[in-house]
């Protein structure tokens, strides 16, 4: 009696613990729509909270990709291989002008109330093929829970890799 | 026993103290789950879509069939291989296909509109704002903008849209809905949708278009009114 009372209870923990698991839903975009091969760099732009990368997307974008290009890895990658040095000197500016003004629409202000709901956050890497075609891998993740940084990069790190063939 | 009492008690207020907010949200979204899709209106720019429903009583709408029928619209009169939606939509810049935008905009949609497509989610909330603002709460609404491809923003295409086997399945089970709720197709130049075979039940739905688009309505009227 003693036993199957204590089993039913269990049960109910399992059940209950199920119920608390923290969903995960992760949306990821590769902007220009290129393949990525094996010889592909990358370099993280961006990763944060999805409220606080859309108060100034444009400006977020445009810092994370100095930044990036700035470390020098990137291109430091791009000067080691012939295909590469065939795109030339990464220039920010360049890079963005054509997505900026439809950017510009996405500020805060406008009256969007984009983090009202769940835990959203960001990951965002610059992608480089070995044709030396520029890329973004644009990771967006909706969670029930919050989530820690190094949960955040975990899952932003796997949603590039899946973009980058093996 | 005493003891056993006592425990059963305290998990079951731990089992059920989980379930509350979920029930309530159930409730809330259960609309979601019971559909009719109606009505299509392409501004004279050809810019915004509204997709709506003439039922105020009965059944309620879905969004979902309604968003297939709107983004099937698009694809095919927009002038651009790309294109984006308007920011008041709602919608993350990662969201570019229909199912995502599905998963993402209503997450506890599991099979209900198509098979296998969607994951069906018990805790998410509901995201987007595509117009349920207006007096009818079951009117959908979609704006969208041509774009090019950009490394900042990506961009919604055309021809995927239109080859997409998801809003296809989507537009049957609507169409298929209608069938079942004794509604039919029709089409103008100015508006074309589902709407109801008995004319009284039209009257709603021909005093919200009144109200809300008057030239739709002056386009549609006689039409409307001579269906049979």
């Amino acid at each position: 009696m003693l036993k199957n009372i204590l089993t039913y209870i269990t049960l109910l923990v399992v059940f209950h613990a199920s119920l608390m698991a923290n969903e995960i839903q992760v949306f990821t975009k590769n902007t220009m729509e290129i393949p990525l091969d094996s010889k592909t760099v990358t370099e993280k732009i961006y990763m944060g909270k999805y409220e606080d990368f859309m108060k100034n997307p444009s400006a977020n974008l445009k810092k994370g990709l100095s930044t990036a290009v700035a470390n020098g890895t990137i291109q430091g990658a791009m000067n080691s291989s012939e295909a590469y040095k065939a795109a030339g000197k990464l220039d920010p500016n360049t890079m963005l002008a054509g997505g900026l003004g439809a950017l510009a629409a996405y500020t805060v202000g406008s009256g969007i109330k984009w983090f009202m709901a769940d835990n959203q956050y960001v990951y965002i890497s610059l992608a480089i093929n070995s044709k030396g075609v520029p890329t973004m891998i644009q990771t967006l993740i909706v969670a029930n829970n919050f989530l820690t940084d190094s949960e955040i990069e975990e899952i932003g790190k796997k949603a590039l890799n899946e973009q980058i063939e093996k | 026993m005493k003891k056993i009492i006592l425990i059963t008690l305290v998990f079951g207020a731990i089992l059920f103290s989980g379930c509350a907010s979920k029930q309530a949200k159930f409730l809330e979204t259960s609309n979601h789950h019971t559909r009719m899709a109606t009505s299509i209106n392409i501004d004279p720019v050809g810019r915004s879509i509204v997709v709506g429903t003439q039922d105020y009583d009965m059944d309620k709408v879905s969004p979902v069939q309604n968003l297939a029928i709107a983004f099937k619209k698009i694809a095919k009169e927009i002038d651009s291989d790309e294109f984006i939606l308007e920011p008041g939509h709602e919608v993350p810049i990662m969201i570019t296909n229909f199912k995502d935008l599905v998963s993402y905009c209503y997450p506890e949609n599991k099979g209900v509109d198509a098979d296998a497509y969607t994951e069906g989610s018990t805790s998410l909330e509901d995201k987007c704002n595509f117009g349920t603002w207006a007096t009818n709460k079951n009117l959908v609404m979609v704006s969208v903008k041509t774009a090019k491809k950009s490394l900042a923003v990506g961009t919604w295409n055309k021809q995927q849209v239109l080859n997409d086997p998801f809003i296809d399945q989507l537009i049957k089970n609507a169409k298929k809905d209608s069938e079942t709720h004794n509604i039919m197709f029709f089409k103008t130049n100015a508006i074309s949708g589902f709407i109801y075979k008995n004319p009284e039940k039209r009257e709603h739905f021909m005093e919200f278009l009144m109200k809300n688009y008057p030239k739709k309505y002056e386009h549609s009227k006689g039409y409307i009114d001579n269906l049979e």
